[in-house]
């Protein structure tokens, strides 16, 4: 039990490529650029100035946006909060109705909630059985009160991709704001700002290649898009989210986001091939089904339902694949996903289902070793399994 | 989830898991199904000297389910149906260290348990 498992689990987060980190040595030790970017008075603090430039310029570049339009956060988590909780105080005298799905990550529906305790309102769309938004239910939902929509681009546990060029398009019309979440998209999919009618978006370095510890607001200059800052203490970013810089790990994410889109194309392509590799070797076991739309979903992603096998049993039969299970179950209460309950399944098939994401680093050879395995652990949970019930499958 | 060393030897070695033909003379199974799909089956079959043959079982449900039933098939095969039953959910819990949250893995096993051997034995009073 001692090999480490082989990494299928992207979506959670990816090892900081050997080139990100080759640049961010650079900025640490006493021979680096260790300045405070904010130290503008001498060179030390020059240098890291500069470096936290070029960074934005290069996530700007990576988005189709400017380097000005950059607020650095320490996460998309916090991003999501001073987009929400940012745009929704500045502009409550507006309204006080927000729009958001069911599916969203926790810190964009944790940050809406908390607004609900504020006296705002609230309407969580579900998605349909893909995992998708339908349109038309979204106009219904936008009242004169509206003030904020957020989608996200990409699920992170079903991988579906959510239309939010013509979410935005619809957002734009009625006059509301529209956030995206794009935690697990930039790298991946194309973003143009330029033309993407969004006005606030969040971006993680973690799930593309970078460090933890970092991420990013975009906020739309024209029109000008105002928020209330949430971290206060030295006007940092604007006035928008106060903290010293941490030059390293921002020159890490500008890093890691231009490295990804000059790759983007090729990379995506050749991971989508893996996955329906890994497919095409386990979709004919009995009881699998993928959740989610099958077209409309990010190429590294996999979310499936092993019916009628436990949930735990499947994890341990395949511990040397290092994957996740999106529904807790390690607490004395068992909570199955919400994403899967959203888009239909029933509590039994969301703790029977794995998510399996595939990334940078993933090889043929752990594609093959993955669906052996596979296969085999779950033919033999099957012949564990009693006869005579869930025959449903 | 963290299993330690023992629940894994007998998750990934599951010698006992299968059926046996209950239309045998002294063949019992003991099945019990509860709320969210736990599910399972235990078979024993003894001789006419009362000698426990063989012991088999299915199980839908956590690893410490599954292990349990491993381990009490390994405990049970072999030995005296009168010796029986001598084994309740804490002795389960305590040689595989199961902890309390999922100790109704190891009642499920011992429910099992006590309600195939109290079949066997009244099966095996019949015959005699």
């Amino acid at each position: 039990m001692n090999k480490l498992p082989i990494y299928f689990d992207y979506m959670a987060t990816t090892p900081v490529d050997p080139r990100v980190i080759k640049v961010m040595m650079n900025y640490l030790g006493p021979d680096g650029i260790f300045g405070n970017p904010a130290s503008i008075s001498h060179s030390y603090g020059r240098m890291a100035a500069e470096a936290v430039l070029h960074a934005r310029q290069q996530i700007a570049d990576a988005i189709g946006a400017s380097s000005s339009d950059i607020i650095f956060t320490s996460g998309a988590t916090e991003a999501d909060n001073l987009a929400i909780l940012g745009a929704a105080t500045f502009y409550q005298r507006k309204g006080k109705h927000l729009i958001t799905m069911s599916t969203e990550h926790k810190a964009v529906l944790e940050s809406v909630q908390h607004l609900e305790k504020d006296g705002f309102s609230a309407t969580y769309l579900r998605p349909d059985h893909r995992g998708l938004l339908d349109l038309d239910v979204l106009q219904q939902a936008i009242t004169p009160e509206t003030i904020l929509i957020s989608v996200m681009h990409v699920n992170n546990e079903i991988g579906v991709i959510q239309d939010i060029e013509a979410i935005g398009q619809i957002a734009r019309k009625r006059g509301v704001l529209f956030h995206v979440d794009a935690a697990q998209s930039a790298g991946k999919l194309p973003i143009d700002l330029a033309t993407l009618p969004v006005d606030l978006m969040s971006f993680s370095a973690h799930k593309n290649y970078g460090p933890k510890g970092v991420g990013a607001l975009y906020i739309r200059p024209k029109p000008r898009i105002r928020l209330t800052p949430r971290v206060f203490g030295g006007g940092h970013e604007k006035g928008l989210r106060a903290g010293t810089l941490a030059t390293h790990q921002i020159v890490g994410m500008g890093e890691a986001f231009a490295l990804s889109e000059a790759i983007r194309d090729k990379e995506q392509a050749h991971i989508l091939k893996l996955r329906h590799c890994l497919w095409d070797g386990i979709s004919t076991l009995p009881g699998v089904h993928l959740n989610g739309d099958a077209k409309k979903r990010i190429a590294g992603n996999l979310n499936v339902t092993f019916k009628g096998l436990d949930g735990e049993s499947l994890l341990l039969a395949l511990h040397r694949l290092a994957l996740s299970s999106t529904s807790a179950c390690t607490s004395a209460i068992e909570q199955p996903s919400y994403v899967l309950k959203a888009i239909g399944l029933d509590d039994e098939d969301a703790y029977s289902s794995l998510r399996i994401s595939l990334g940078r680093f993933t090889t043929e050879e752990d594609v093959a070793e993955a669906i052996i395995l596979i296969c085999e652990q779950v033919t033999r949970l099957h012949t564990i399994r009693p006869l005579g019930i869930r025959n449903d499958l | 989830m963290i299993y330690n060393k023992k629940i894994e030897e007998l998750f990934f070695d599951t010698q006992h898991a299968g059926v046996l033909n209950c239309a045998e003379p002294l063949t019992v199974c003991s099945r019990i199904s509860l709320e969210k799909n736990k599910c399972s089956e235990l078979y024993i079959a003894c001789d006419e000297q009362g000698l426990i043959t063989q012991v088999c079982f299915k199980a839908l449900g956590n690893p410490y389910l599954i292990v349990g039933f491993e381990w009490l098939c390994r405990k049970i095969e072999h030995t005296q149906l009168d010796a029986h039953p001598c084994i309740d959910y804490s002795m389960i819990a305590l040689e595989l260290s199961v902890p309390k949250i999922h100790y109704a893995a190891a009642v499920l096993v011992e429910t099992n348990y006590r309600q195939a051997i109290k079949l066997l034995k009244l099966r095996s009073g019949e015959k005699s």
